[in-house]
């Protein structure tokens, strides 16, 4: 007797389901999806415990007569694709047919449409993916649709839910995806009868990034400007050097406005932010791509997270441009035009007091309270308890990068005004265990870490030494040889000028090895095959428009780390100022080369705020 | 066992001996000095594994018998004891009662069959060399060895006896150094091999300037045997670089050098160098030589020295310190240097025997 026999059409819809239906926060990505292919401009969302009891999507769009609403619950009927050939330039956010009827086949569902002209729309009601019940729907235009119960029929996959909150938690992500690539579509979220997010329909994308992550991050980010290459359009917002996240929640990168992850933008966001990042840290990016729908493949997974591109080094180096195009407008502005309006500031109206050198260890002692500071709410249409968004934002210390008085931070709504070129004013106040420069400024507190803000002077002097008169080497009596695979051989035979720029001097020896004849001789190593390594790493990172420099940076950064003045080192009010002003000086003051911060402020708001002077 | 030995012996042979001893090792045994004690005298002996040293000091012996100690430990309390006379009595516990005028101290040692005993050289080839000599031959050679630990061949001295020729070689891939010797053994002698630098620098300790040294060598060991004192090393496994092939066959200008005037002038320049830039430029023009050090931020030196040059004008690269090395090393105070251009390797020659590599660096001016 045959063992295989074909899964009945319910068993195999709950099979098909669990790969496009693992929790509630798809169910609202797919309905959601819907609902922007359908046009509408008003999208909400109801969920009630976390979206396992009910999840309700209605929008305002095109809606469907009686005999597409029941098609759209066939398994692979849509109406986004037709042919094959649609399938290699998709534009619509769905297009897999396999949404509805995996959502019906797992909950308790209710698909009611009307179209806008039709007298009548249609309501279906559909149990664990049998038909229950069909009436006819006079309801306004649009579609809504209900998944109640989730998983009520499947216990396995019940049972893997996490907590509502957790749940909760991934439909609110999944709606702040959708709402910020859409930023002209109005959006609603409830959360049991609550509304978490009202966000009205703008053209402003910073209008609404400050509507779902709040204002604190909003004023962080600087405008990317508008950069295509390799026929890639790169818009959005990023955060300026020196802010970062320890993870990689706040970088959104959407593609033809879909949310996705990929290695390749990844990569370039890493390499565009450099050393203006520290090491394990993240960037908050709201990244726009756009390119034509055929230059990549969405169709990897159920999910539609993952991409494809068919040159995923075109994305990287239009992401790194787009990423160094925007930092570079914005550090000119903070070398010479930070918005620090020096006419405001009046040492005479501040009049702290020199930190008494007894005060310096309680002040130090209070010093990780300090810096956890919290955020108020953030004033948009929706009541502050409800958002959850600054308990989240809190979290970032924050660096001064943009740092605009708080009075101003509308001005930062729209593109950075050329400000009249002035150097910020910062009046020391004294130094901190001997390491963090205290200084204020109009705005508030700003401490400066005396090791890392001269390593970046240093760095920044000896790096532009190297370009100017380039790098000394030793030729060596004995030569090297540098065994490497294929892909790197030829990786370095298209770059020995490159590293001849560098000091390093190779030439190829054949069957994948290089004969290395000189060495730079700044570089004290005890093993300079493998440093090599290191650069040609390096080298496969970098894309082809990074400064020959920059392979060396990760050296320089070493060498000048020794001579930067350390925690402890006593410095003097003169020799701080001038710090000060070097370090205003260069190109990336904000942080030290090895991308951790060089100065933090603490605002007045916030620390009126700490001590309770101002409600919170 | 029970012995007496003045204070000054026993302290001036530990020493000798203790710079073997590991600071940190996992075999606390090879923090101890093996003590024999016979009707010779003493035989103070230690060992990383690598390399051991042993050395007789004269004792007067009451009860022969053997043990270890901890070395530095020891040899500290030996340095600080009052008295000239020190009385040592280890029990069978290996236990040390050291007794000297009013000091007592008590130390406990490990059972001297823990020890690893020293390789006995039987077959080995056997050289003769004066002290003197070999000293000699270490010291023109040894600073440029390498510490490159990837290239281990190049951590130790190539010693190469070939033809009634003894050549040693050091090299750091950037420059070699390099002296010949001639003595004499016959053909089934001829072998070649790599001494660790911790040896070259131990031997370098106990060599004197009287008396011969007998080396023992094996495929994979040195001995040392200097009378009172032995060395035993492993050698290091592997082939050491084509080193022939590094000295230029040909040069252009050979000019004559005071070794001694010309390092303190190189000394001098060199002080205005930093990290950025450490070379220093040789620039040759018709009998003059004028040494030039320059740093962006710092400031420039310069210093001109009458030497006889009759070839074209020409400025070399050197970094100062491999050029230095071999002028602070060498005795005699002619030195020839020769040179082909300014990107082909320089060399430095000393009488008949030393001859010195080194590579220019390319700067950009």
């Amino acid at each position: 007797m045959s063992r295989i026999r074909i899964l009945s059409e319910a068993l195999a819809s709950q099979v098909a389901a669990g790969e496009v239906v693992e929790r509630p926060a798809a169910v609202v990505r797919e309905l959601v999806d819907n609902s922007l292919d359908a046009g509408a401009t008003h999208v909400e969302v109801h969920v009630q415990r976390g979206g396992t009891a009910l999840i309700r999507v209605s929008d305002n769009g095109s809606g469907m007569d009686r005999e597409d609403a029941f098609m759209s619950l066939e398994r692979h009927a849509t109406s986004k694709i037709r042919t094959k050939e649609d399938l290699t330039c998709i534009s619509t956010l769905g297009f897999r047919g396999e949404a509805l009827p995996s959502i019906a086949s797992v909950s308790r569902f209710r698909l009611a449409t009307r179209e806008t002209h039709a007298l009548a729309g249609a309501e279906v009601e559909v149990n664990g993916g049998k038909l229950s019940a069909v009436r006819d729907y006079g309801g306004a235009p649009g579609t809504v649709i209900e998944a109640r119960s989730l998983f009520y029929n499947i216990p396995a996959r019940r049972k893997f839910l996490r907590s509502e909150q957790t749940e909760f938690a991934h439909v609110e992500q999944q709606f702040r995806l959708h709402a910020i690539s859409n930023s002209q579509t109005a959006f609603t979220l409830v959360r049991d009868g609550n509304v978490v997010f009202h966000l009205p329909a703008t053209h402003d994308l910073l209008a609404r990034i400050e509507g779902i992550s709040g204002k604190e991050v909003a004023r962080r980010l600087i405008k990317v400007p508008e950069t295509i290459l390799h026929g890639i359009r790169v818009t959005g917002y990023i955060c300026t050097a020196g802010i970062s996240r320890p993870n990689k929640q706040l970088q959104f990168t959407f593609l033809n406005n879909r949310s996705v992850d990929s290695a390749a933008v990844s990569f370039g966001l890493r390499e565009g932010y450099h050393t203006a990042l520290m090491k394990g840290q993240y960037p908050i990016t709201f990244l726009f791509l756009e390119m034509p729908p055929e230059a990549f493949d969405i169709n990897v997974h159920p999910a539609k997270k993952e991409v494809r591109f068919h040159n995923s080094n075109a994305v990287r180096e239009a992401v790194i441009e787009a990423v160094k195009n925007a930092l570079s407008g914005h550090s000119s502005i903070s070398s010479g035009h930070v918005p620090f309006s020096s006419s405001a500031y009046q040492a005479t109206e501040h009049t702290p007091a020199l930190i008494p050198e007894t005060e310096q260890t309680s002040l130090r002692r209070d010093w990780t309270a300090l810096t956890t500071w919290q955020s108020g709410p953030v004033e948009t249409e929706i009541p502050p308890e409800q958002n959850v968004v600054p308990a989240a934002v809190a979290e970032i210390i924050q660096p001064i990068s943009v740092a605009l008085p708080a009075q101003q931070s509308e001005s930062v709504l729209t593109p950075l005004p050329a400000a009249p070129a002035t150097i910020p004013k910062f009046r020391i106040l004294g130094v901190l265990n001997k390491l963090y420069v205290l200084m204020e400024s109009d705005d508030g507190l700003v401490m400066m870490d005396q090791h890392a803000a001269h390593e970046r002077v240093l760095f920044e002097q000896m790096r532009r030494a190297m370009e100017h008169d380039g790098v000394p080497s030793q030729r060596l009596l004995l030569p090297l040889t540098l065994q490497v695979s294929p892909r790197d051989y030829d990786l370095l035979s298209r770059n020995l000028e490159t590293l001849a720029k560098l000091g390093i001097e190779a030439e190829p020896f054949g069957n994948n090895a290089f004969k290395v004849d000189a060495m730079p001789t700044f570089l004290k190593t005890d093993d300079p095959l493998d440093l090599l390594r290191d650069v040609i790493d390096e080298l496969a990172s970098a894309s082809s428009k990074t400064s020959s420099l920059r392979l060396g940076e990760d050296m320089i950064a070493t060498t000048v780390c020794r001579h930067a003045v350390k925690a402890n080192d006593y410095l003097r009010v003169p020799e701080l100022q001038k710090l000060l002003d070097d370090l205003y000086a260069c190109e990336m003051p904000y942080c030290c080369p090895h991308g951790r911060p060089t100065l933090i402020q603490i605002s007045n708001a916030e620390l009126d705020k700490k001590f309770g002077r101002r409600a919170p | 066992m029970k012995f007496t030995i003045s204070k000054e012996a026993f302290l001036a042979a530990l020493q000798q001996v203790q710079h073997v001893v590991s600071t940190r090792t996992t075999l606390p045994i090879l923090s101890n000095v093996l003590i024999n004690a016979s009707k010779n005298g003493l035989q103070l002996t230690t060992t990383d594994l690598d390399v051991g040293v042993s050395g007789l000091v004269t004792a007067e012996v009451t009860e022969p018998g053997s043990t270890t100690l901890p070395a530095r430990r020891l040899a500290t309390i030996i340095r600080e004891l009052p008295a000239d006379e020190v009385e040592v009595h280890v029990d069978e516990k290996n236990i040390a009662h050291i007794r000297s005028g009013p000091s007592y101290f008590k130390v406990h040692g490990l059972s001297a069959d823990e020890f690893p005993p020293l390789p006995v050289f039987a077959d080995a080839k056997e050289f003769k060399l004066e002290q003197r000599v070999l000293k000699d031959c270490l010291r023109k050679t040894s600073y440029a060895i390498s510490t490159d630990e990837t290239r281990y061949v190049l951590n130790g001295i190539l010693c190469a006896f070939k033809e009634n020729m003894l050549t040693m070689v050091a090299t750091d891939g950037r420059r070699l150094a390099m002296v010949e010797q001639e003595m004499e053994f016959p053909q089934s002698h001829e072998v070649d091999i790599i001494i660790p630098t911790k040896a070259v620098n131990e031997i370098q300790r106990l060599l004197g300037d009287e008396g011969e040294v007998t080396l023992k060598v094996t495929n994979n060991q040195i001995g040392f045997d200097l009378g009172n004192y032995t060395l035993v090393s492993k050698l290091i496994e592997g082939n050491y670089p084509n080193y022939r092939q590094v000295i230029p066959g040909e040069t252009r200008e050979r000019i004559a050098l005071e070794r001694e005037p010309l390092l303190r002038s190189l000394a001098r320049v060199s002080l205005l160098l930093s990290d950025k830039s450490n070379s220093i430029k040789l620039h040759f023009t018709r009998d003059n030589l004028e040494i030039v050090a320059s740093s962006p931020d710092v400031g420039e030196a310069r210093e001109s020295m009458p030497i006889s040059y009759k070839g074209v004008d020409m400025t070399i690269a050197f970094n100062p310190e491999f050029l230095m090395a071999p002028l602070r090393n060498l005795i005699s105070d002619e030195a020839h240097l020769h040179l082909i251009d300014e990107i082909s390797p320089g060399v430095l020659r000393s009488g008949t025997n030393f001859l010195y590599v080194l590579m220019p660096m390319r700067v950009n001016s």
